[in-house]
């Protein structure tokens, strides 16, 4: 606890700033009447929850997922049903969700840490399309028909369900959930469990000699993982009111989207998937956007260019943008790095 | 190790936010367009992404129609203003599509909607419809749940899966009769998004209760299906008389390769619609394809029977190379039916009062009637019930000759072809 205040402290300035400007933006927007930047930022943020859960597991502990979808569809549609079904406000269905996300993880993980490096990753992908077509077939979820709550009646139901105009209200509560999340990682990182899945990512079998559990930890790391990226599905359902399984599950578009903002930002950077969610985001959301309407004939112009952009970065700053930034020397290295790295 | 997050982490974050914000301001600058009338439409499609090939044959039937409509004088009680149209890409996502519609209602400031062909898309984009206010035509999403929801501000000039399967039970029903009884058992294979699975239900559902058997039903997902070998062994092994087939473009090419690989050989194959009335899945299925039924909307050789259609179809022929199809026709009728709420709402509101204009728009539709002889479409007309179906609308059934076109069989008012059934094998074709 003394660290996070020491931090706080050291950088009061530029968290204050970072605060205003993140405060200030979707008011603007709102003002201005610009929905679009707006609903890049809730994206941005969106993606940023998840890619931070996601780097916990994948960048500290080494054990990366490509399964992310699954922990975000639970928690999508159990904020989904807990407000259809059982008419439980999303102000707590979101947490229920990232709850229920997390003992997910915990049963996922259970067989899914007895594989090692790319097996894991590979398992993770197998879960996560084993999820949508569970989901696809599952009736009482609204199978491939998906779910859509019906619209407010009165003011006071529109704040019981979370239902606002446009994306500003949402930014704000997706804000909340970051500011969480990046208070409790912070803690975690920075506490025995941080380090003791550094050293499991560095070398499982010295960890264990050296009496770390490895299984213990990896699940510690998937339960906060999968917790916050549940709660980023439950914002999902808040935004956009409908969940299908196409959509929470997807393997690009989540687990891969996801992975790729972690990468792109630094995986062995605390802060970098947040980074690499807000460059990603808008970029591939501005080209779709411009591109598409530029040059309607050829309409699948802005993936292509999207690939063009991944791979000047990952030629550029292979080891993403705070990686980059740290070798540039514009940015104190302060995250144990992995050994043959260290000179 | 030092701890706290280091001042120049920190200033990077807030250069990169900077500069995030300052795209977004530059975004908010609009070249500002000279003052002449216009009314603005929001188009939402998907536009890239797998259904990108549809979603560009749709936006050519909505273009043509408004090129017509502008080019005969635009919207007359409006002193003759312009319809310009204004796209959103939904990219085939049901959040894509919610969020372009946001943006095309309070940025752009659209007076109406017009889309979004997918269902799930449809349904988030109609729900941003109705709580902004603001009118949405659909031309072309069939999940009978899209009016079933107790909307006000949602449209639907397309018939829906349910109209389609029972006049799919009627059409096999009739072929029973003409060639003495030959189909008695059935098999389904469908996508398994919403459209195919809602379709394969109403067929389980209608076939079942009209004393046919349905013997299989197997399912796959269009977006990543690379191979349907299991899926036609299983439908051979189940050898029905009669296969019901619900598929985008891709896997419906895959399919009918699939079965002729196989040598799976049912009765007759009677198709959804969608993918099987693609141009291009005509084009490379080109003889596998022959004898294969079609639910339709559409066909060209309505030309015959509807003669308003036969000048559409050359002028659009004449413009993109392409025949309408049941998709591209459909979005043409859809923003016909839209042109003319706009000449009625004309009367009683001005775009620039915006609210007021929505409104007159929506009451527009709401009290529309327009007889089948205005339209290109097979329909009795165009009139929405309280739910915002249209109540007129109906199907046909074509099939591919072996000349490679459809050719509609059913209904007979609108047949100018006889069917051939049972379908050859392929071991019997050249």
């Amino acid at each position: 606890m003394n660290l996070l205040i020491n931090a706080i402290r050291k950088n009061l300035n530029y968290l204050i700033l970072v605060s205003v400007i993140l405060l200030i933006a979707p008011a603007a927007f709102m003002k201005l009447n610009l929905p679009f930047p707006a609903n890049a930022l809730f994206l941005c943020l969106m993606y940023a929850i998840m890619a931070m859960a996601w780097n916990l597991l994948a960048g500290y502990g080494g054990q990366l997922s490509i399964g992310h979808a699954v922990f975000f569809g639970v928690g999508a549609y159990t904020t989904m049903i807990l407000m259809l079904y059982y008419q439980v406000t999303p102000w707590v269905g979101i947490f229920v969700g990232g709850f229920v996300a997390a003992i997910t993880g915990l049963a996922l993980g259970i067989p899914l840490f007895r594989l090692r490096s790319h097996w894991f990753t590979l398992a993770t992908i197998a879960v996560g399309e084993i999820f949508k077509l569970v989901f696809i077939t599952w009736e009482w979820v609204g199978g491939s028909r998906g779910l859509q709550p019906p619209i407010a009646k009165s003011d006071w139901e529109a704040l019981y369900f979370i239902q606002y105009a446009g994306p500003y209200v949402y930014v704000y509560i997706a804000l909340g959930v970051l500011a969480l999340e990046l208070l409790v990682l912070y803690l975690v990182v920075n506490s025995k469990i941080g380090f003791y899945l550094q050293a499991i990512r560095e070398d499982e079998d010295a960890a264990m000699s050296l009496g770390v559990n490895p299984f213990n930890y990896k699940m510690v790391a998937m339960f906060i993982s999968a917790f916050f990226t549940g709660m980023g599905g439950g914002l999902y359902t808040i935004r956009f009111r409908f969940v299908d399984p196409f959509a929470v599950f997807d393997l690009i578009t989540i687990s891969v989207y996801i992975t790729v903002a972690g990468i792109v930002g630094g995986i062995y950077s605390f802060i970098g998937p947040v980074v690499g969610s807000f460059v990603f985001v808008p970029v591939s959301e501005y080209v779709r956007a411009q591109i598409v309407s530029r040059f309607p004939r050829f309409y699948g112009l802005h993936v292509f260019v999207l690939g063009v952009l991944l791979l000047i970065i990952s030629l550029i700053a292979p080891d993403g943008i705070m990686g980059w930034l740290e070798k540039k020397g514009v940015v104190k290295r302060r995250v144990a790095i992995p050994v043959e790295e260290v000179e | 190790m030092r701890s706290g997050i280091s001042k120049t982490l920190l200033g990077a974050i807030v250069v990169i936010l900077i500069i995030i914000i300052a795209a977004a301001a530059f975004m908010m600058m609009k070249p500002s367009g000279g003052e002449e009338k216009v009314v603005k439409v929001g188009v939402i499609l998907p536009l890239s992404g797998k259904l990108a090939e549809t979603g560009a044959d749709l936006k050519r039937g909505i273009e043509f129609a408004v090129e017509q409509i502008n080019a005969q004088g635009g919207i007359k009680s409006l002193g003759g203003a312009k319809i310009v149209l204004v796209y959103g890409d939904s990219a085939g996502k049901p959040e894509t599509g919610a969020a372009e519609a946001e943006r095309l209602i309070t940025e752009e400031k659209v007076v109406a909607i017009i889309g979004a062909y997918q269902s799930a898309v449809s349904k988030t984009v109609s729900e941003v419809c109705e709580r902004y206010k603001v009118p949405m035509l659909n031309p072309d999403s069939t999940s009978p749940t899209l009016t079933a929801r107790g909307y006000k501000w949602f449209f639907r000039t397309t018939p829906h899966d349910e109209t389609f399967a029972k006049q799919h039970v009627e059409f096999v029903k009739w072929l029973n009769k003409k060639f003495g009884n030959q189909i008695k058992t059935v098999a389904i294979i469908h996508e398994d998004t919403e459209w195919g699975t809602a379709t394969a239900n109403a067929w389980k559902k209608y076939f079942t209760e009209a004393g046919f058997k349905v013997v299989k039903v197997v399912s796959y997902h269009a977006a990543t299906v690379t191979s349907l070998d299991s899926e036609v062994e299983s439908l051979k092994a189940a050898n029905p008389d009669l296969l019901l087939a619900a598929s985008y473009v891709s896997d419906a090419i895959l399919l009918v390769q699939t079965m002729k690989q196989k040598d799976f050989n049912p009765k007759a194959v009677l198709a959804q619609d969608a993918g099987f009335i693609n141009p291009s899945y005509v084009k490379q299925v080109g003889k596998d394809g022959f004898y294969i039924f079609s639910r339709e909307v559409f066909n060209w050789d309505l030309i015959e029977k509807i003669p308003k259609l036969k000048q559409v179809n050359d002028a659009y022929k004449a413009k993109y190379g392409v025949d309408l199809n049941g998709n591209s026709a459909r979005d043409y009728t859809g923003v016909w039916v839209l042109y003319y709420a706009l000449e009625e709402a004309g009367k009683k509101a001005k775009p620039s009062d915006l609210e007021a204009f929505r409104k007159a728009i929506r009451d527009a539709l709401a009290n529309i009637n327009i007889p089948g002889s205005e339209l290109i479409m097979p329909w009795k007309g165009v009139k929405f019930g309280p739910d915002g179906q249209n109540m007129l609308g109906q199907g046909i059934v074509v099939q591919m000759m072996d000349d490679g076109k459809y050719h509609t069989v059913y209904p007979e008012d609108f047949a100018t072809a006889q069917p051939v059934f049972p379908m050859p094998k392929w071991s019997e074709r050249g």
